[in-house]
């Protein structure tokens, strides 16, 4: 029989109730890893991942850039 | 400082040179959330491709960025398994000769895999799965750090391979 995809949700098998908390939610591994990252990071094409890449490391050179000495 | 990693990559292969991409690059390839400042490659230390590589080097200004002197690779520095660390136009590129206990570019070759990262770029990046076990291995407490993010990506990537 052929399975048709549908927004409604099957008789008995209601949805998980949104848990906002992300620690009671499980979004983290045992060892504390944030696992939604990686999941979204994963959504995006190699060649995405390496711009993001590149933006990260000159929003930290941008970041460096406005630091001010700390004065005396 | 410019960092656009894809450019280094587009002049890499527009030189034809033969490498592998490893450590934090290759990790972001694969999908793993992490940061880094540098572009780490494994090239083939034969003489073509150190001469490609030179040139590759040379139209980006590589120069060792722990040299005062600004000085430039040359291909007896980039045949030897010595780490180069470089900056370019690009930001900063290490060319290593070998890693981790002299592992060279074709000691890796069988646990690379080509991956397209532009529209017309492919790149040949190391393993997530030899990633992680050559920073097991290592130890030192940058790698150790990175450690749970790369094995957690890891699985993750699995499981969606296999869904």
């Amino acid at each position: 029989m052929m399975k048709v995809m549908s927004d409604e949700v099957e008789p008995g098998r209601e949805e998980a109730p949104f848990v906002a908390d992300g620690l009671a939610a499980g979004a983290y591994n045992e060892e504390g890893v944030d696992l939604t990252l990686i999941r979204m990071f994963l959504r995006l094409t190699p060649a995405e991942r390496l711009d993001e890449a590149s933006s990260s490391a000159n929003g930290i050179e941008e970041l460096r850039a406005l630091q001010v000495p700390a004065s005396r | 400082m410019t960092f656009d990693f894809r450019r280094a990559l587009t002049v890499l292969a527009t030189h034809e040179v033969e490498f592998i991409v490893v450590g934090g690059i290759s990790a972001i390839l694969q999908g793993a959330p992490v940061v880094t400042l540098d572009l780490d490659i494994v090239h083939r230390r034969t003489p073509d491709n150190v001469r490609r590589l030179l040139a590759a080097l040379r139209s980006i200004d590589a120069r060792y960025r722990h040299d005062p002197r600004g000085l430039v690779p040359e291909a007896q520095h980039l045949l030897g398994p010595g780490h180069n660390l470089l900056q370019t136009t690009c930001g900063p590129l290490d060319a290593l000769g070998a890693i981790d206990e002299g592992l060279s570019y074709d000691d890796l070759l069988p646990d690379s895999e080509e991956m397209r990262v532009g529209p017309d770029l492919t790149a040949r990046v190391l393993s997530l799965r030899r990633l992680v076990e050559l920073k097991a291995a290592a130890g030192r407490p940058k790698d150790v750090a990175v450690l749970p993010t790369l094995r957690a990506t890891l699985v993750e990537l699995e499981r969606t391979r296999d869904a």
